[in-house]
Order: structure tokens, then C-alpha cells, then sequence
């Protein structure tokens, strides 16, 4: 009980560490939206100005130099916020949480280069004597430390739950131009929230600095590790759950140092390493899945992302750019250069594994790198094992897949900074208990997996005697691989990722598994991370797993973004700037500057393309085709081929019979016994003032909120037990209040969308490959034959697509009717209208598609 | 809009240009040398220490190219003062007549602890014509290091081996090094009387396998191990080690750390003020990080191969003198770690042979041929009463460990020392084949 005892005090002075920095994130979070990556580079960067400056050179007292930590660390947030973030304000939000992450890589650059690397002890300030009751021994020093952080917490509870600005700040984050009406500058409480959100880091920074010395990465581990964990338990809102969220994770960790040798043994296990990680991430994770939701709910935003490219190839431009990137390294590069570029081209591969994921289906992982060193664990396991070199990274690649759909479990139950706070702790999870456990790598001596020199096909291509001949089989792997996430982007599969990128309500309502998108997504992305990850770790003799971390994960996330997230093209322009890749080699070589201005220069950079461009270099180079086609390395484009006719049939008819429906919201009864049928030819208008309960009814229908009672048949089979994606296969369809489109996608994709259905599981993988030959189906020719003319600026011609998209697949075999529901709420005093009758309808067609408008919530049928 | 954005992105541009510039870089930290601290290079007798003093080395021979690649700093371990002390030492030496009257040029290269720099850097020492490395220490993708080295058949004296090198033949190194340390820690503290030991290790795959290792090892000693601990990045709290292993009921921990962590858990001890025996390394503490832990210090056991910077042996004056000349704090006496001391002293093993064997043209093939027939190389009273034998085979895994020689330092506040108050004393010295005699490392027994 006295070891139990002891370890929970030494868990809460460290959680009490993690906590006091997760609240300056939550802060900087409720008053912008924004995860602060930097949140620990900031406090780093102010504690040495404090404690190296002026404690150590000018003589300052602790005290006034803590201070000045505070203050220094809320001038460099306030600049970073008034001189990027204000100029990224229209941005999407992950194009700011990259100007974050590369305000981190600039930071750390700039304390590397002024102070070194090496940590640097820092004395005791506050008062450290030593209580023993008992066994259990306090430090006083942690006793202050959890007092701060209590009295922290405290404060910044009451200052936004009992002050007006405490109060705007929470509402500028919800709604900017509400704030902004009522007379708030949503610039200035951005302000407020940096300013204050860097005073705290700095204050953080400074208290813990005597307890781990000072480095320039430490406190960026702290936040990344376990600060962010806790933001993450406290919602990223709350921070009195912050601060409990801060206090379990340090306590698990110490319960680990406890325990870990009774659990090994419990497990009859001779190692089992990263345990001090587990506990925590075990309650995020549950955390996360318990609270989140397998379809968002209605008040769910969508974080935009950004641009999406179209896909096409340019078979010139890649058969001229392929061949002068084979001329050049043949024919120019010495031996640093070829290494160069295959480090340049494996991180080039990990971002078209991060553009699938992210840029086409939306879902963000911050474990990539995590996943490609299983790739390499897996493929250097087998070549050990005597396996062919060629047949063991097949076998990586293939069996890194199941391992993708692992990761991809938290994403069935949660999205975005969730998510990604997710991912990151199985990334650690991921570097902790697999790559740091010997038993696992296949050498108990080596701390890695030998693999000895690689050979492919016969010809010897290690990296360390052949350079150029295996930055030559990196690059042939990155154009094969790029072509097949160009062509994914073009297929009907990479319209479905689309769709759940854009509006995953939306995306189910038309039939499409969200479910299955996001294993697709994660399974084909956990592939091409496992290729990047053998490139780079068979580079070497024995394959070590250092590499494989959250941190280049992060890194390359945000080389993807300045690359173009939304193109295959963007995995070109994100490659050079991999550590030790093309930039460095430029900076080195031509420029002359030394260790650290890589990043240093890197980080500018970074900032100068967000701000000038914040869809990506590959978004800028495609939007300038006028160069590119003068030159005849595009193909100039040509009028769309002229669609088929429709060949329109009759539709067999079926009725919508709902009946005594309830739903229920915990106590609060939002539908009660409703009770009609839609029958053939009919539409049927629900009316009712602002939270009557007419979207729950379409919600409850569709199979986007479950019934509480009531059954719900289509013809005489019931669908109470179908989820959304089920019904809307069975032909019931919806369109949204809202008038939810793919507005990354041409009108057309939005309506193909929808006509997808048809697609054979085999397309799943034969997308990859040979794209773009799938015909429309009659009633989305005939849908894309009205819509494609309008425009999507207004409600009534965004409404078009809506409807078009909900009715143009042809109906499952097994249940030819289709119906589509559409609600919208009417002004107060409401009338129902019929909408007009479909032309389609009219002229035979099978499914209600393609009607201009609907000005009321009605459900009809044909 | 454009315009004000581009003024904004040149503010922070020159910002941080500016705080970057402004820097040292961290390891530019040339201070004063601190005379009287220790003997001035012109008091020194050098013949009568068994070092020689020809007069400066004449630049118009073909100079002794010495390579040295190793991390130079990263948040972990930072070795640049190796680096900088094979420089003073190289220039001290051409002071005195280099490699028979040929001078010697250092070419130094930062791995960074990455591999691709690591391959980067043996290009780089192949291509300036590095002959021999001293004291080199890989810290990432050494297989392919050391497999690189053989192949440009440039020989490695003196190297810190790992795992990679233990076998090799193109390794000569002067100890055990790091690999020793760490094997040995224990017996350090088994010296002291203390047969329940806790270890604190660094995180990492490689070190991961040592608790059962060691537990193999000391078996038959009766020790064992009931607490083990990593300390993970991002650690903010190092009391939970000393408290941990406490809690265990262990009478004494090794540190198996890098320089900074290990300081950091014996500050946390310190600051406890704990019971524990501590066993650490001389290449992580010099006699001022010592000094700074106070009446800690005595529950501390240090373990090195040959005695610390601030030991009076007498071919230390010319050690000590030659490396404070460089002026670099690191390199000063109080402040001077094993690890740097150990290019000086495996460059003055190098010359002693090219010396003995009259060598005036310097290839790789001349060097390693050299090294392969060199014996008992007299060593100074460095490593106790042995010699140095470069090629030769250790019986058991550890093949090319040098010498056998290990000892136990513990600190004496009241001793003086050429770095003021307090000194390391030494203790128990004994025989790294000895040790792992039984052991599945080392030769079978009987032994």
C-alpha cells in the first residue's frame, strides 16, 4: 500500500507537469480551433532565454527569470498568431495545425543552434526539503508544482465561465461572425487566447525545467506524449477534466515503474517494454471510442481540407519528368546526391500513403511512420528467416495491411484532432512496445533486425555500395505508386473516398459504406506507408526502428500539405524537403550553411507556402496549365464526350410505411408515435416549427439516429435493423437540409457519386489500376444531363445535384423502388409545398431525381 | 493583403534568422584555459613519462591522415569533445614530432546519430584519405559502418565497439568501452557489497535485452536484479528511479544512461537523499559534475578502464596539458570525461607503434599490418600494469574488448586534486575475461 501510495504522489507531480501544459493547449483550442503543436517548442525556447540567458550569463534570480519565461513565451505566441495564423485565418484548420508543427521544427532549430543540443541541467528554485510519513516520501517541490497547476486550472475555469471575454473567447471558437456582431474583434481575442495560451506554456516550461533539465526537444515530447492526452480526456474544452486527464496518464505512467515487472511476469513474458505508455493511451482510446459516434452527429463541421486534384496523368509529362529524374541521377549525381534522393523518395512515398488517407478520404493519422516500421519489421523479419528478399517485402506490404485496419479502428468512432491525438498515442504506443522490445526485431544483441545486403532480382542494390542503383529502385516504385493514387483519385472508389471526406452523413445517405471507405482508406495507405518504410529501412545491413516515429510522422504530414495534400503530384513537391533529402543537400552543397539551417530554412519556407499558397505547390503547378499546355506536357482539355441517352424504364412501385415512431435523446422524447406512408407516386410533406422533430423523423427513417419504437418498413420488409448505408441500398435515399454536396468535386463526380453503387468489390483494388471505365447509370445520365449546366452558388441550384446524387444509382437487384427524402425546415410560419414533379419522373424514370428544388420537408416516392 | 503578408513573413523570416545567427552553436565553447590547474607543457619531462619530444612535425612530409566520426551532440549523447580532443591532442603531438617527424591531420565527421549521415561521413574519411580512425563511436547503422571501414581497409583504433564490432578484425580497440561499462557496472557495485541491484537504462530496443543479460552474467554471483527501469524521452520526473528501485528493496542501481540522464537520476538521488549505491560511468561524470552532487558523491562508485582525468599518474600531466591547451572548457581538467581522454590516449598508442616500427609513409595497409603485429604496447601505467596487444582475441562473444583492465573509483571529498577539492580514490580493480569467465559471453569455465 506505502509503494502504492508513493508512486500515485510521484504520478501526480508528473501529471500535474502534463496537465499544466495541456491547459495552454485546451485554452489556445477553445479560442481558435487549433491543436498548438508548439505549445512545448514555446515553452522550451522561453525557459532557456530564462535560464541560460539570464540566469546563467546575467545573474538573474529564478524567480524574475521564471517570469520571464511567461513573458517571453507569450511574446513568441502572440507573433507566431499576429504574423501566420492571422494571415492563415480563411485557411483550412489542417493547414494551420501544419504552420504549428513547423513553428516546432523552427523553434527547436533555433535553440539547437543557439544553446546545442545537449541537455543542460537547471537547479532546484522552488522549495525542495524532503517529507517522509512512513515509507512514502514527498517532495515539496512537487506539492507546489500541483498546486500551481490546481490554481492554474482554477483560474482559467472561472475566467471563461464567469467573464465576458472568458465567454467571447468560447464563442468566437464556435462562431466567429456571431462574435463579431456583437462587437468583438475575433482578431483580438486570438490574440488574447495565444498571448495567454504561450504565458502558460512558458510558466510550465519554467517550473518543470529543474526537474528534466533542459533540451531543445523534451518539452515537445512532454506535450506530444502526454499533454495532448490530456487535452484530449478534457475534450480539448474542459479543463478541470483536462487537469484529471493530465493526473491519470502520470499516474498510470508510475504505476507502470511499479508494476511492469508483476505484469511481465502475470504474462510470463521475459520483456515487455512501453508499459508506462499504456495505461494512458488504453483510457484515450476508450475514451475516444466510448464518446465518439460511428456517423457524426448533425452538428457535426466538417474541417475543411484542403484543394483535391483531379487525378489525371499527363503521360508525356511523366514518361519526360521520369526519364529526366533517371538522366539526372546516372548522369549527375555523385554518391551524397543518390542518397539523397532515395531519402527524398521514401518520404515522396509516404506522402501519396498520406494523400490517400488524408487528402482523399479525410481520415488524419499521425502514426504513419509507425506503420511503415511494421512494414519493415515484418519484411526484415522474413528475409532473416531466409525468405527472398523479393517475396519478404511482398509479404511486408500485404501483412502490414491487417495491421492498417487496426489503426484504423479509433477512425470508425471518432474524426479529426480526436483522431489525430489518437493516432498519435498508438504511434508511441506502436515505437514503445514493438520497436523498443528486441524479443519482436529478431536479435537480442543487435536492437534490430538483420537483414544483411540487399539484393533484388540478382542485381545488388544496397544502399551503402550502390546508391544510385537503390535510389534508382526507389524511384521506380514511386512513379508506379504514384500512378495508382493518381488513378485512385480518378475511379469511382476514389469518389467514395471523396464522399466521406467531405460529409460522411452525406456520403452514407447515398449508399456508401462510411465504415468500409475508412478501412479501404487506412488499408491502401498502410500499404504504401510499408513500402516507404522497407525503402528506408533496407537501406542498411540491420534495420532499426529509431526512424519510425510519431515526430516524422508529424514532419511528414506537413510536408504532404506544402506538397498539395489533395494530389498524387504533391508527394514531387513534398519529397526535397525530407531531412537529409534534396533541401538539405542544397543548403549544404550550394548554399554553404550547416547543421540545423536545413530546418531552420525548411520552417520558413513552410510558413512562406502556407501563407502564399495553402493549397500546396501541386495545387499552384496544376492551376498554372497554361504553361504546361503551351508546352504540350498536359494534354489541353478537351469538351466532355457527349453522354449516352438515358435509357429511362418504369420503377417498379413500393411504399414507405412508418409507423408509431419514437425517438428518444436520453430523457427527452424528440419524435413520439409518428405514424405514415409514402405510397407510389406520392410525396408527402412533414411541416412544423423549428424543433418539432421533422429532420429527427428523416434521421430516424434513414437510419441516421436509432428508433426508440415503431417499425419502419419498405414494402413489406422492415428496416429497423438496416443501418443508413443499408437502406439507402435498398433504394431509400435522402438529401439534407443543408443541401449537403461533395463541394470538392465537379457536379458531375457528385452525382456519380451516388451511381457508384453498381461498383464490384473487385473495384476496390482494380481502381488502382485501370480507373475511370465506369459507365453512369441511366438515371444519372439523366440527373447529370440536367444538373451539369447549373451552377452550385444558390440553394435552389445546389439542390439539384442534392437530389440527383440521392436518385441516380440504379436500385439494388433486390429491391427496385428507390426513395428519397429531403427535409428542410420552413420558415415559421410554414406551409407545405408539392415539389414539382420530377422530369425524370415524368418521363418514365425509375427513381424521383432531378427535381430544381424542395422548399419543405417532404418525403416522396414515384 | 499581399503586400502586408510579405512584410510580415520577411519580419519573422529575419527574426528568426536573427536568433538562429546570434547562436554559438552550442559547442563553439572555447573559455579560458585555467592555468595552474594543471602543469604547463614546457615542465613536462616527456621522455620521463615514456612520451618522446622531437621538436614541431615538418609540414612539407606527407602528413598521417586520423579520421574520427562519431554524434556530435543530440539531446541523449553528445560527443563533440571526443572529436575536439583528438584535434588538441594531434596538435600537441605535432608540437612534439607527430608520426616521426610527419604531421598529423584530423579529418572529424558528425554522424549525427543517423544512419545516411553515418554512411555519409565514411565516404567522407575514405575521400580525404583517412588512414586509421581513433576513437571513433558509432551511434547509428554501425553494421554498415563497420562493414564499410573493412572494406576501404581503413583500421579503427581505439574505437568505442559495439555490438557490430565485436568480431570485427579491422576493430583494435583499447578497452571495452561502453560495452564493458555496461557489463561491468554491476561488479562495481558487487565490490561494494551490494548483490540486489537495480538497473536504470536508456530506451532503447538495443538495451532492452540487458536485465536478462546481466542476470545471466551474475547468476552465479548470486546477484540479482528485482527493479529495471527505461527512462524515456520526455521524462519529468527522475525521482520515480531512485524511488522505484527503493521500493524494490535493491541496495544499489547502475546507470546505464547517457551522460545527461545519468546526471539527471543522481541529482533526483541526491536531492532524496537516498540510501542507494550508485553506479555510474566515467564517461558520463567528470570531477566539477561530481563535485556539484555533494555529499552524494560518496554513495557514488565510479567504473572506467583506466583511472579519471584528474588521477595522479604521471603521464597524465602531458594529457592534461595538452588537451586544457585547446583552451575548450570540456577539455579542461576538472571538466574532462573519460571518453575524450580516450583519443589522446589511443592516439598516442598509434604513434607509439608508428614509432616503434620506424613507419614514415602512412597507408591503410601499413597501418593495419602494423596493428596486426604490434604486442604489448607499452601503455603508461594507463590501464594498470598491462600492455596493449590491438589484435588481439578475447575468448568468448566479446572478442575484441583490448585490454582487461577495469577499476572501481569512489570519490573523496576531502582529497585535493589539479582540479581543486575532492578526488576520485581508487578501488577494486579487476579483469574484464575474468568476470564474464563462465558466463554465456565469455570463455567456459573452469576459470
Amino acid at each position: 500500500m506505502q509503494s502504492f501510495l508513493q508512486f500515485l504522489i510521484i504520478g501526480l507531480g508528473a501529471g500535474a507537469t502534463y496537465a499544466l501544459f495541456a491547459q495552454g493547449a485546451v485554452l489556445v483550442y477553445r479560442g481558435s480551433g487549433l491543436v498548438n503543436f508548439a505549445q512545448g517548442a514555446i515553452g522550451t525556447l522561453a525557459a532557456y532565454v530564462a535560464f541560460v540567458d539570464l540566469v546563467d550569463e546575467r545573474g538573474w534570480g529564478p524567480f524574475p527569470a521564471l517570469g520571464a519565461s511567461v513573458v517571453v513565451a507569450a511574446a513568441v505566441s502572440l507573433l507566431f498568431q499576429a504574423s501566420v495564423l492571422r494571415v492563415l485565418r480563411g485557411a483550412a484548420p489542417i493547414v494551420r495545425v501544419i504552420a504549428t508543427i513547423a513553428l516546432v521544427g523552427l523553434l527547436q532549430a533555433v535553440v539547437a543552434k543557439r544553446y546545442g543540443v545537449a541537455n543542460r541541467p537547471v537547479d532546484t528554485y522552488l522549495p525542495d526539503d524532503v517529507f517522509r510519513w512512513g515509507d512514502v516520501t514527498v517532495q515539496e517541490e512537487r506539492l507546489y508544482l500541483v498546486g500551481i497547476t490546481v490554481a492554474v486550472t482554477a483560474a482559467l475555469w472561472a475566467w471563461t465561465r464567469y467573464t465576458r471575454i472568458g465567454m467571447a473567447i468560447n464563442a468566437s471558437a464556435q462562431n466567429e461572425r456571431a462574435v463579431q456582431t456583437l462587437g468583438w474583434s475575433p482578431d483580438r481575442l486570438a490574440a488574447i487566447t495565444w498571448g495567454l495560451g504561450g504565458a502558460i506554456a512558458g510558466l510550465a516550461a519554467g517550473l518543470a525545467a529543474p526537474l528534466t533539465g533542459l533540451s531543445a526537444t523534451t518539452f515537445t515530447v512532454v506535450v506530444t506524449v502526454a499533454g495532448l492526452g490530456a487535452a484530449l480526456l478534457g475534450g480539448f474544452h474542459s479543463f478541470p477534466l483536462t487537469l484529471l486527464g493530465g493526473l491519470i496518464i502520470g499516474v498510470g505512467e508510475s504505476m507502470a515503474t511499479l508494476y511492469g515487472g508483476d505484469v511481465q511476469d502475470l504474462l510470463n513474458q521475459d520483456l515487455i517494454t512501453g508499459l508506462n505508455r499504456l495505461p494512458a493511451f488504453l483510457v484515450i482510446f476508450f475514451v475516444v471510442v466510448i464518446r465518439g459516434h460511428g456517423l457524426p452527429l448533425r452538428s457535426h463541421v466538417a474541417e475543411r481540407l484542403p484543394r483535391l486534384g483531379t487525378g489525371a496523368i499527363s503521360v508525356r509529362g511523366l514518361l519526360l519528368a521520369s526519364a529526366l529524374a533517371f538522366a539526372l541521377l546516372f548522369g549527375v549525381m555523385d554518391d551524397d546526391w543518390a542518397q539523397a534522393t532515395y531519402i527524398s523518395i521514401a518520404t515522396g512515398i509516404m506522402v501519396l500513403s498520406i494523400v490517400v488517407l488524408t487528402g482523399y478520404a479525410g481520415q488524419i493519422s499521425l502514426a504513419q511512420w509507425a506503420l511503415a516500421g511494421i512494414g519493415a519489421l515484418i519484411a526484415g523479419r522474413f528475409v532473416r528467416a531466409g525468405v527472398p528478399t523479393e517475396l519478404a517485402i511482398l509479404l511486408g506490404v500485404v501483412l502490414t495491411i491487417p495491421v492498417g485496419l487496426v489503426f484504423a479502428i479509433p477512425a470508425l468512432r471518432t474524426r479529426g484532432v480526436n483522431l489525430a491525438v489518437v493516432s498519435l498515442g498508438l504511434g508511441f504506443l506502436v515505437s514503445e512496445v514493438v520497436f523498443a522490445n528486441p524479443s519482436y526485431l529478431g536479435n537480442r544483441i543487435d536492437g534490430g533486425t538483420r537483414i544483411g545486403r540487399i539484393e533484388l532480382f540478382g542485381l545488388e542494390v544496397d544502399a551503402f555500395n550502390h546508391p544510385h542503383a537503390w535510389a534508382a529502385v526507389n524511384l521506380i516504385c514511386f512513379v508506379v505508386l504514384g500512378i495508382a493514387v493518381a488513378n485512385l483519385r480518378r475511379s469511382r472508389t476514389g469518389r467514395r473516398l471523396v464522399a466521406v471526406r467531405t460529409n460522411e452523413r452525406a456520403a452514407a445517405s447515398l449508399g456508401i459504406s462510411v465504415f468500409g471507405v475508412k478501412l479501404y482508406a487506412f488499408s491502401v495507405s498502410a500499404a504504401l506507408a510499408a513500402v516507404a518504410g522497407i525503402l528506408v529501412a533496407f537501406r542498411g545491413q540491420v534495420v532499426t526502428y529509431t526512424e519510425f516515429n510519431v515526430f516524422a510522422s508529424i514532419n511528414t504530414l506537413g510536408n504532404a500539405v506544402i506538397g498539395g495534400l489533395g494530389y498524387a503530384l504533391g508527394a514531387v513537391f513534398a519529397a526535397p524537403n525530407a531531412i537529409g533529402g534534396w533541401g538539405t543537400r542544397v543548403i549544404e552543397d550550394w548554399i554553404g550553411l550547416g547543421a540545423q539551417w536545413d530546418v531552420i530554412i525548411g520552417a520558413l519556407v513552410v510558413f512562406l507556402i502556407l501563407i502564399a499558397h495553402q493549397n500546396g505547390v501541386a495545387d499552384v503547378v496544376v492551376h498554372g496549365r497554361r504553361l504546361w499546355e503551351r508546352l504540350r506536357l498536359v494534354p489541353r482539355p478537351r469538351p466532355h464526350p457527349p453522354l449516352p441517352e438515358a435509357d429511362t424504364r418504369p420503377v417498379a412501385p413500393a411504399t414507405l410505411s412508418v409507423s408509431g415512431l419514437t425517438v428518444r435523446f436520453g430523457a427527452v422524447v424528440a419524435v413520439d408515435g409518428v405514424t405514415f406512408d409514402v405510397r407510389p407516386g406520392e410525396v408527402v410533406g412533414l411541416i412544423g416549427p423549428n424543433g418539432a422533430g421533422k429532420t429527427t423523423v428523416i434521421d430516424a427513417v434513414t437510419g441516421f439516429v436509432p428508433a426508440a419504437a415503431g417499425t419502419i418498413l419498405l414494402d413489406d420488409r422492415p428496416l429497423d435493423r438496416l443501418n443508413a448505408t443499408q437502406r439507402a441500398r435498398l433504394g431509400l435515399r435522402r438529401s439534407f437540409q443543408s443541401l449537403e454536396l461533395f463541394d470538392d468535386v465537379s457536379v458531375e463526380e457528385n452525382i456519380r457519386a451516388g451511381s457508384d453503387l453498381r461498383a464490384s468489390r473487385r473495384s476496390w483494388i482494380t481502381d488502382l489500376v485501370w480507373p475511370g471505365r465506369h459507365d453512369l447509370t441511366p438515371t444519372a445520365v439523366a440527373a447529370v444531363r440536367r444538373s451539369s449546366s447549373r451552377t452550385t452558388s444558390t440553394p435552389s441550384a445546389r439542390s439539384c445535384p442534392t437530389v440527383a446524387g440521392a436518385s441516380s444509382a440504379s436500385p439494388a437487384p433486390s429491391r427496385p423502388a428507390r426513395r428519397s427524402c429531403c427535409s428542410t425546415n420552413p420558415p415559421r410560419a410554414s406551409t407545405s409545398a408539392r415539389a414539382p414533379s420530377s422530369p425524370a419522373s415524368s418521363a418514365g424514370s425509375r427513381t424521383t431525381a432531378a427535381w430544381p428544388c424542395c422548399s419543405s420537408s417532404t418525403t416522396s416516392a414515384s | 493583403m499581399a503586400r502586408t503578408r510579405l512584410r510580415v513573413f520577411a519580419a519573422v523570416c529575419a527574426l528568426a534568422l536573427l536568433a538562429a545567427a546570434c547562436g554559438d552553436d552550442g559547442g563553439d565553447d572555447t573559455g579560458d584555459a585555467t592555468p595552474g590547474d594543471t602543469a604547463e607543457a614546457a615542465d613536462i619531462d616527456y621522455e620521463a613519462i615514456g612520451l618522446w619530444d622531437d621538436g614541431p612535425c615538418d609540414e612539407s612530409l606527407e602528413p598521417l591522415r586520423v579520421g574520427l566520426m562519431t554524434v556530435f551532440e543530440s539531446p541523449v549523447l553528445s560527443l563533440k569533445d571526443q572529436a575536439d580532443a583528438l584535434e588538441a591532442a594531434a596538435e600537441a603531438f605535432n608540437a612534439r614530432g607527430g608520426a616521426n617527424g610527419a604531421c598529423i591531420e584530423v579529418h572529424t565527421c558528425d554522424d549525427g546519430a543517423n544512419v545516411d549521415q553515418a554512411v555519409a561521413c565514411v565516404r567522407e574519411l575514405d575521400e580525404a584519405g583517412v588512414v586509421v580512425t581513433v576513437n571513433d563511436q558509432g551511434t547509428a547503422g554501425q553494421a554498415d559502418v563497420s562493414a564499410a571501414m573493412q572494406e576501404a581497409g581503413i583500421p579503427r583504433v581505439a574505437g568505442n565497439v559495439v555490438s557490430e564490432d565485436w568480431g570485427d578484425p579491422n576493430a583494435y580497440p583499447l578497452d571495452a568501452s561502453g560495452t564493458g561499462v555496461t557489463f561491468l557496472m554491476p561488479q562495481a557495485l558487487v565490490e561494494q557489497g551490494v548483490t540486489e541491484i537495480g538497473l536504470v537504462r536508456v530506451d532503447l530496443a538495443a538495451a532492452s535485452a540487458l536485465l536478462g543479460l546481466l542476470g545471466d552474467l551474475y547468476a552465479d554471483e548470486g546477484v540479482t536484479f528485482p527493479f529495471e527501469a527505461p527512462v524515456p524521452a520526455g521524462t519529468t520526473d527522475y525521482s520515480q528511479f531512485i524511488l522505484g528501485a527503493q521500493d524494490a528493496g535493491v541496495g544499489g542501481i547502475a546507470l546505464v544512461l547517457g551522460e545527461q540522464e545519468a546526471v539527471q537520476v543522481a541529482r533526483a538521488g541526491q536531492q532524496l537523499g537516498t540510501d542507494l549505491l550508485v553506479s555510474a560511468s566515467l564517461g558520463s561524470f567528470s570531477h566539477s559534475s561530481v563535485t556539484e552532487l555533494g555529499d552524494f558523491a560518496e554513495q557514488m562508485v565510479f567504473l572506467w578502464s583506466f583511472p579519471p582525468a584528474t588521477h595522479e599518474l604521471p603521464v597524465y600531466e602531458a594529457l592534461r596539458a595538452d588537451l586544457a591547451a585547446s583552451g575548450i572548457d570540456s577539455l579542461q581538467p576538472a571538466n574532462l570525461k573519460a571518453s575524450p581522454m580516450r583519443s589522446w590516449i589511443g592516439l598516442y598508442a598509434l604513434l607509439r607503434m608508428i614509432r616503434d616500427a620506424n613507419m614514415t609513409e602512412f597507408t591503410r595497409e601499413g597501418i593495419t599490418e602494423m596493428l596486426r603485429t604490434a604486442q604489448d604496447v607499452p601503455m603508461l601505467g594507463i590501464f594498470g600494469d598491462e600492455d596493449w596487444t590491438p589484435n588481439q582475441d578475447h575468448p568468448g562473444l566479446f572478442k575484441r574488448a583490448g585490454t582487461n583492465h577495469w577499476q572501481v573509483w569512489t570519490w573523496d571529498p576531502d582529497a585535493d586534486s589539479v582540479a581543486g577539492e575532492g578526488n576520485f580514490v581508487p578501488g577494486a580493480a579487476f579483469s574484464f575475461d575474468d568476470v564474464l569467465c563462465g558466463s554465456p559471453f565469455g570463455a567456459p569455465g573452469p576459470c
